[in-house]
């Protein structure tokens, strides 16, 4: 991990007005939604009502939306790897930069919206609802970082959010598709259960990339515990980073911008 | 000259490389194995595995217990496949709150939706899904202790006030039980407005969101047809009148179950419906007849009163007087307006006889 690339990171983000607006309407616009909710809704005075752990996905996406391209567009990321860094370090620097801020911005957007339950209701300050979110947040803030991290690496300037359009789209289009046809084989009478199967696992692949949860606040509650989201997040996590390093350590760069 | 310890910029992190292939190795097959139920790493991959706060019962016992103990069954659809039954077992039922209540108030039976083999269901969800007819993966239904031999429709029916969410009978005097005024807020059995969950008055409860929406069903599905159900409008007489000599003035014998569609349709559709109630405390000396559902011992009295007019099953109504060749009877509830036409007929037929009266 490299101090220095961390904090670069954080401020190239503060000195792009636009980000910081979004961020502060990203921060403010939950809080006002939650507070309207319960002002209308007298029966969720005793209710610990946070908004859902998502919320962590799109200020990583804010955070994290072009955090290699940029440099590689403007030529910078040579004069950075000038100095004694490993290229390996500096995209795992670049991964928790974005993860730990992402994850910093989230948790106090739902304290705040904690604290606002306690103001309403005292009771609920211990609430552990809280606790359960907040991980949840952190968790899908690096697993998140880590895929868009690796997403900036393949591509320079802001282009990585087409790829992640695109990737979304094709989750779109193939859920339509593999829909379409469990119908065609369920109205010719096949056997689809194979086909219904094997089509999950491409829909969790999917889901596992785009949205790597893990339901901390279940496993806080008692003895259950899902091994499956565990292992998804770190497969997702080791093949993002390893799969930006390699195709880094791949690439040729130069002073001038892209 | 001395070498260099700082690393080249394009070193390659083997160590990194190395763990996310075996990662990458094992979600393959923890996903595969996952999706087609693979027995050797099912305690691994069945979020449905693990222990459980929840005594869980085999159906035969949570039938016999529940005759012995009144309380009701409540069947737990789930499906290791399926993320909201993954939620409610694993967030929902490990809550010490939902499990304390679930033990003591209710006899819990788990139907596992998918048994190893993917191409065939569990007997037991065949078993339970023949008789109920639900098909949800996750689902729970109770079954109250009197009932656990009916249908769905039986179950989802009530003729307590209450229970069917009528706070305002003008609907039913006006002979339209289905225009009756709803206040949703203290509805019942109202649970959520969008589709899912615990649907109007019936006795399930779909999906799974948040435990606060599952302790809510159980507080109302542990009193499911516990309370008795309407007698109507009518001015009943008492059961001994049923058995006493016949009087020139017909005589009405309605036979209900106290519970079930056909008997709770009656309730609602006859004896509150302004129409009919006036004309039966009119023209009729009008017993009530109630059988319990599943309790022998109680209805064993009563029996011979069915025998004596030929009823086989419930509801039924009869009318008979000391001027009448034969007893009139109305066997079931096809609907009010067959209802008031066989009263209006018996008027006529008693008026026909007796020309006094």
């Amino acid at each position: 991990m490299n101090r220095a690339v961390c904090i670069t990171t954080w401020r190239e983000f503060k000195a792009n007005k636009v980000r910081v607006i979004l961020l502060t309407l990203l921060f403010l616009g939950p809080i006002v939604m939650f507070t309207l909710q319960r002002c209308s809704s007298p029966e969720a005075l005793n209710a610990d009502m946070l908004s859902h752990p998502m919320m962590a996905s799109f200020f990583t996406l804010l955070w994290a939306s072009g955090v290699i391209g940029r440099e590689v567009q403007n030529g910078t990321i040579a004069l950075v790897l000038a100095r004694p860094i490993t290229i390996a370090n500096y995209v795992v620097s670049k991964w928790f930069a974005v993860g730990f801020a992402a994850s910093l911005c989230s948790v106090e957007a739902v304290f705040c919206e904690h604290i606002i339950s306690a103001v309403n209701c005292p009771a609920l300050l211990w609430a552990p609802e809280f606790l359960g979110n907040g991980l949840e947040r952190i968790i899908l803030c690096f697993g998140t970082a880590a895929f868009l991290v690796f997403l900036s690496s393949l591509v320079s300037g802001l282009k990585d959010l087409a790829l992640l359009a695109g990737f979304g789209f094709m989750f779109v289009l193939y859920s339509a598709f593999a829909h379409t046809v469990y119908q065609l084989t369920s109205f010719l009478h096949f056997d689809n259960n194979f086909a219904l199967y094997f089509g999950r696992i491409v829909e969790n692949l999917f889901t596992a990339i785009l949205f790597p949860y893990v339901p901390m606040s279940v496993f806080l509650t008692g003895s259950y515990f899902a091994y499956g989201p565990v292992i998804a997040l770190f497969t997702l996590i080791t093949f993002c980073l390893s799969s930006a390093i390699w195709v880094l350590t791949h690439r040729e760069f130069s002073y001038a911008a892209d | 000259m001395q070498p260099t310890k700082s690393k080249s910029t394009r070193y390659q992190p083997k160590g990194l490389y190395l763990a996310a292939a075996i990662l990458l190795t094992i979600s393959a097959v923890y996903s595969v194995s996952d999706q087609f139920a693979d027995e050797w790493l099912d305690p691994f991959t069945n979020g449905l595995n693990g222990s459980s706060p929840i005594k869980w019962r085999c159906r035969d016992e949570a039938l016999s217990e529940s005759k012995r103990t009144k309380k009701p069954i409540l069947y737990a659809f789930l499906a290791r496949h399926d993320n909201a039954s993954l939620q409610m077992y694993g967030q929902g039922f490990h809550d010490q709150k939902v499990a304390d209540l679930i033990n003591q108030s209710f006899i819990p039976v788990r139907v596992e939706f998918n048994p190893r083999n993917y191409t065939q269901k569990s007997a037991l969800y065949t078993q339970v899904h023949n008789q109920y007819g639900y098909a949800s993966t996750c689902q729970l239904l109770t079954v109250p202790a009197h009932m656990t031999d009916m249908s769905s429709s039986d179950l989802e029916s009530s003729a307590n006030l209450s229970e069917a969410a009528i706070d305002n009978t003008r609907g039913l005097e006006g002979g339209d039980r289905y225009n009756y005024n709803y206040n949703s807020r203290y509805r019942n059995g109202y649970f959520r407005s969008d589709g899912q969950g615990f649907n109007g008055n019936s006795p399930k409860f779909i999906g799974y969101t948040n435990k606060r929406e599952l302790l809510d069903y159980l507080y109302n599905a542990q009193h499911w047809h516990r309370l008795p159900p309407t007698k109507g409008k009518v001015a009943w007489l008492p059961l001994a009148v049923a058995s006493a000599p016949l009087t020139s003035k017909p005589r009405l014998i309605a036979f209900v179950d106290n519970a079930g569609t056909a008997s709770d349709n009656m309730r609602l559709d006859t004896f509150w419906n302004a129409r009919d109630y006036q004309l039966i405390n009119k023209e009729f000396e009008p017993v009530l007849v109630e059988f319990r559902h599943d309790d022998a011992a109680f209805n064993m009295p009563l029996e011979q009163l069915k025998a004596k007019y030929g009823i086989a099953t419930l509801p039924a109504l009869v009318v008979d007087s000391s001027k009448f060749a034969a007893p009139m009877v109305q066997f079931g509830n096809s609907n009010s307006v067959s209802t008031h036409e066989f009263l209006k007929s018996a008027v006529k037929q008693a008026a026909a006889a007796h020309p006094e009266y």
